[in-house]
């Protein structure tokens, strides 16, 4: 993966904490409306305020804001090998953009983790 | 045969003192902002990115349990082949021998890679197998 690039993605925060999606694995970016998945359990942090949600397969994922950066060819760099199997090995990358490092994941294995930890 | 002395860099972190291999203990940085990672358990501070390669930040007391009220200033790289490690560290001791091959202190968890009690001038470390250590953490631990 070290040579990898990811075209697009999406920026949430949520609490203090940051990551980001690629643009191509989400569906869309909706209100929160319904039953949603907080992604401060991710992290351990409650959300603030309405927030805003990622859809992946008619799932929401709730965050507190989200950003669109539309470059191409974004570098990601590899997870590091003892974080490969943490949350669940939710982790593909970090990218380095607006002067900071973010978790890049997948949305399918965040919700997949969320749902572990709402067992 | 036995072992002879082996050069290990001791630092103190939640009161108590580890050693690495010198040959592993790749540099001692700065403590930078950490970026949160998701999932992560409590001893996983976060990650740096640090000469174009993310690192973790393992709180060595948080990962074998022991109360922390320390805030870290420090941290010191170790590389294996497999990859890097950041610990937390409060103060950097210096290089000690470490003779021959102190027992394990666990049966398991990550005591199951650390060494002890090794005697080394400022007391006694706890020395950290890093291959074996790395190995654990990325089995999700």
């Amino acid at each position: 993966m070290g040579n990898d690039v990811v075209d697009g993605v999406v920026l949430c925060r949520v609490g203090a904490a940051r990551l980001a999606v690629a643009c191509h694995e989400i569906d869309a970016i909706a209100p929160v409306e319904g039953k949603s998945w907080d992604v401060g359990l991710a992290f351990g942090v409650d959300g603030t305020g309405e927030g805003r949600a990622l859809q992946w397969r008619g799932q929401l994922l709730k965050v507190d804001s989200v950003d669109v950066l539309a470059t191409p060819g974004l570098a990601v760099l590899p997870v590091p090998t003892a974080l490969r199997s943490v949350g669940d090995g939710v982790l593909t990358g970090f990218i380095e953009v607006l002067g900071a490092l973010w978790p890049l994941v997948s949305p399918a294995l965040l919700l997949a983790h969320l749902e572990r930890r709402a067992e | 045969m036995a072992e002879g002395p082996r050069g290990h860099l001791v630092f103190a972190c939640g009161g108590s003192l580890y050693a690495v291999p010198a040959e592993r203990a790749s540099e001692v940085v700065n403590l930078p902002p950490l970026t949160r990672v998701p999932g992560a358990a409590p001893h996983l501070l976060g990650v740096f990115a640090h000469r174009g390669e993310v690192l973790p930040v393992i709180d060595l007391a948080r990962l074998i349990g022991k109360p922390v009220d320390e805030v870290f200033k420090r941290v010191v790289l170790v590389r294996v082949p497999r990859g890097t490690m950041a610990f937390t560290a409060t103060r950097v001791i210096g290089v000690s021998p470490i003779v021959g091959a102190p027992p394990r202190l666990g049966e398991a968890g990550a005591l199951a890679f650390m060494h002890g009690p090794a005697k080394v001038p400022a007391g006694d470390c706890a020395a950290i197998e890093p291959e074996g250590l790395l190995e654990y953490l990325s089995r999700g631990r």
